[in-house]
């Protein structure tokens, strides 16, 4: 499990600055390889399907729908598995989620445990703690 | 038959028919003593004129002699006749000659008839015959009492001389001519005819001893004199008809006009009581023409009311004037309004009182004041006309009851009394300068007046101004409005809507309560994390203080973020006083759309932001307009959700005329049916599914008492566009409300 521990990259998207810093942080100090981007176009352009990793997505974000998104990972081939997460936690949040084919919606603020855990879940239990 | 005997008997018949006329005058004219004398001396000179031509007739000198002597005693008051007739139509010759003459030549009739043959002969000796004139011419001894008979004739001559002088001095034109032309005639023919007696009766001369034709002359003289008079009466007689006729004529042309001008003519006798009325006045009165109506009749005519008004009127001063207004009752039992004027003035001088006037139907005119008067004092709004001096002219109903005075306080009083203290020192010098310059306008722009009540409250006024030119004085016309009750609405409705406005905002919350929901989590979110690394770090076994360091500077710089968006959501719910102060519109836009961001970007809307910059700034209350902006905001992001791509939200700001600015808020959404650009200002007149549709209404409100406006247009393109204008901070201020 240590072993695999030092490979699951975790792609995290978000536009607010103090949030996708305090989320790469926290990641780091829980021993994974946080790769923040501002928007989901600049991680489309770099992102590669990769066995060890998952995407943290805010959904709350100008110029990108849920659908978009899905189109574009698709396009590429990428099968890497999403964790939405947002600010707001309404009925139209979670139905874009929904839309999304997110495996999780996790409401801001996210307590670390329930991250790591969601992370640990979608990535097929690939890290320990 | 010689031409004597055809002239004495003329003379004789000219004589007694002057005297008869002149008898007759005096008849009827008894107060001209001098027409009876003229008219008893023509009576006596025909009678000398008859005895005179019996004496030149005579056969023998005793004949003769006796003739003469009777010729005396008619003579002698022919004399005294003369003299009365001098004075008494000249008032002039002193009495006591008059009394000397008279007395001598009544004193000669002795002689006349004791001695001798008469006055003059003492004895006739003969009487000769000459050829010329043919009668009887006597010659003889004359008789010494003849000097008394002279003595008369001079101091006659001097009388009439005297009077003659008198009269010159003391009389004027008119009078002096007849006197000259009587005295001096009367002077000569005496002296001529003295001299001729005593020439003949001393023998110088041979001719008849008559004194006829010098009186005949003398008669024909007066008669002239007298009868100028009776030209001069004739004159004036005809003058009098003359005038009469005149008189006549404009009575007529009087009666005509007063006809014409239905001015009823009347005389009120105040002793007998009696009354008397033109046609006119009598048809004023409802009377047949030419019936008479005294006092009381007239009395019972008059409105029960009126009857104390017209009496009481007649209590004045000869020479006064009578005026007063009654009402008629008339037969079919309506009411007409009688203006009577007179003057009050004695029948004749010293008798009693009588009143003549005129009185005139004054119906139409009361009628057109009596309406005049129900307009005025039927008008819902206060009024006063002032004149030139500020005195109060007139004042209706309603300005009773807003100042608290009775008419009867107002009129007369100076408007002044009606302005509170601090204002009234320049309230007078106001009015001068309105005179100066006499337009219809709202006095002191209608902002911050008072007026004062009879109580000493003070009362906010809105005041009109009308200048009004009655015959050539200047009046003003005040409109007022107690406007208390309109204020206190006002401020009513500012209550209302202040609440109303917060509990939109806080619905309006609601509404964006996900985005608020973002705006909070996002740094709480970050805190957590950064907070949950730290411990991570320091739970190492080897801790990493850098990165711990790290995470609590994030968490403090992240917190104070968090507490700022507290504080514009605490500013948002606050219930507070409106707070007006000057604002920069570019900044409460940017606020609003930093407050509504995440929404807006949930919602894929682009937003455009075209920020005119040197915008004037404008007074207003921040937290309303960022509420009137947020909900324009919402509203367009609202009418884009239908849609697929291309939502896009422009707010611009620019400058407007006034100076005001305007802010506009555009989406490109479907647009709002031209029907409803007004009706969805309308209070629950919505487009959406939710809320309660107060929104659009109670920002038009808000917009309203910032003094400016809030509309839709269309945009040509696609969507709708939302503006509203703000008077700029130093534009005039809006009115209070």
């Amino acid at each position: 499990m240590a072993k695999a521990a030092g490979t699951v990259i975790v792609y995290i998207i978000d536009d607010d600055d103090s949030v996708r810093d305090a989320f790469a942080r926290l990641l780091r100090a829980a021993g994974l390889i946080p790769r923040p981007y501002g928007s989901a176009e600049r991680f489309l352009e770099e992102v590669s399907d990769s066995p060890h990793a998952c995407i943290v997505l805010d959904i709350t974000m100008p110029h990108m729908t849920g659908p978009e998104v899905q189109v574009r990972l698709n396009d590429r081939h990428v099968a890497l598995p999403v964790i939405t997460v947002s600010a707001r936690d309404d009925e139209e949040t979670r139905a874009w989620a929904r839309s999304l084919g997110a495996r999780m919606f996790l409401r801001k603020p996210i307590d670390d445990q329930a991250l790591l855990d969601a992370i640990n879940w979608v990535t097929g239990g690939s890290y320990g703690q | 038959m010689t031409w004597i005997d055809i002239a004495w008997p003329m003379m004789v018949a000219a004589s007694l028919t002057l005297g008869l006329i002149h008898l007759r005058i005096w008849f009827r004219q008894r107060t001209q003593p001098a027409q009876l004398m003229f008219s008893l001396a023509a009576m006596c000179v025909g009678t000398l004129a008859a005895v005179e031509l019996l004496a030149m007739r005579a056969e023998t000198p005793p004949q003769y002699a006796t003739m003469v002597r009777w010729t005396q005693p008619i003579f002698a008051s022919l004399f005294v006749l003369l003299v009365l007739f001098v004075r008494e139509r000249f008032h002039a010759g002193r009495p006591w000659l008059a009394v000397a003459a008279c007395t001598l030549r009544l004193a000669s009739l002795l002689p006349n008839f004791l001695t001798g043959a008469n006055l003059h002969f003492r004895n006739i000796v003969e009487l000769a015959r000459p050829e010329f004139p043919g009668n009887a011419v006597p010659a003889g001894d004359p008789n010494p009492w003849m000097v008394l008979a002279l003595l008369s004739d001079l101091l006659l001559v001097i009388f009439l001389l005297d009077a003659m002088v008198t009269a010159w001095r003391h009389g004027n034109a008119d009078q002096r001519r007849p006197a000259i032309l009587v005295c001096g005639s009367m002077a000569v023919f005496v002296f001529f005819f003295g001299a001729w007696t005593a020439l003949v009766v001393l023998g110088a001369v041979q001719g008849p001893l008559t004194v006829t034709v010098a009186f005949f002359a003398m008669l024909l003289v007066m008669s002239h004199e007298l009868g100028g008079d009776a030209m001069i009466a004739l004159q004036l007689a005809q003058q009098l008809a003359d005038s009469e006729s005149k008189l006549r004529v404009s009575e007529q042309r009087m009666r005509l006009a007063a006809q014409a001008a239905e001015l009823g003519m009347w005389t009120w006798d105040l002793e007998t009581n009696e009354t008397w009325f033109t046609e006119t006045g009598n048809a004023l009165l409802g009377l047949e023409p030419g019936a008479l109506l005294g006092l009381e009749r007239f009395l019972e005519r008059v409105h029960p009311e009126d009857r104390t008004a017209v009496l009481r009127a007649q209590d004045v001063a000869p020479g006064g004037e009578y005026a007063c207004e009654y009402r008629l009752l008339q037969p079919d039992g309506g009411v007409r309004w009688i203006a009577a004027k007179g003057r009050v003035d004695h029948a004749r001088p010293g008798t009693h009182r009588l009143i003549r006037g005129m009185i005139l139907d004054v119906t139409a005119w009361r009628q057109a004041e009596e309406r005049f008067r129900l307009v005025v004092d039927g008008a819902p709004i206060a009024m006063l006309m002032v004149d030139g001096d500020g005195r109060i002219a007139l004042a209706n109903a309603q300005a009773e009851s807003v100042f608290g005075y009775s008419r009867a306080e107002l009129l007369g009083q100076c408007i002044d009394m009606l302005v509170p203290k601090h204002p009234r020192e320049r309230h007078a010098g106001n009015r001068a300068k309105f005179a100066a310059n006499p337009q219809a306008r709202a006095m002191g722009m209608r902002r911050h007046l008072f007026g004062r009540r009879k109580d000493g409250s003070k009362i906010p006024v809105e005041i009109d101004l009308n200048p009004i030119l009655v015959a050539d004085t200047l009046y003003v016309l005040a409109s007022i409005v107690d406007i208390s009750e309109r204020l206190r609405i006002e401020r009513e409705a500012a209550v209302q809507r202040d609440e109303l406005a917060h509990l939109s905002r806080v619905a309006l919350l609601g509404e964006i309560s996900g985005s608020l929901a973002h705006e909070l989590n996002q740094p709480l979110t970050a805190i957590l994390s950064n907070a949950q690394a730290a411990l991570r770090f320091l739970g190492r076994e080897s801790p990493d203080l850098g990165e711990v360091r790290e995470s609590l500077v994030r968490i403090v710089e992240i917190d104070k973020r968090a507490s700022e968006v507290i504080r514009r959501l605490r500013a948002m719910l606050r219930k507070e006083h409106i707070n007006h102060q000057e604002l920069e519109i570019n900044e409460i836009v940017e606020d609003v759309l930093r407050l509504i961001n995440s929404d807006v970007a949930n919602r894929n809307v682009t937003v455009i932001l075209e920020l005119a910059s040197d915008l004037p700034t404008i007074r207003g209350d921040r937290i309303q307009l960022q509420q009137v902006l947020l909900n324009l905001v919402i509203n367009a992001c609202d009418a884009m959700d239908e849609m697929g791509a291309g939502r896009t939200l422009t707010v611009r700001t620019r400058c407007a005329p006034g100076p005001a600015i305007e802010v506009s808020v555009s989406d490109t959404g479907c647009g709002i049916p031209p029907e409803n650009l007004e009706r969805i200002f309308t209070p629950f007149v919505t487009s959406k599914t939710e809320g309660m549709g107060i929104g659009l209404a109670v920002c038009r409100a808000l917009i309203r008492a910032h003094g400016g406006n809030l509309w839709a247009t269309n945009n040509p393109s696609r969507g709708a566009t939302l503006h509203f204008v703000l008077p700029s901070a130093h534009a005039d201020p809006p009115d209070p409300a």
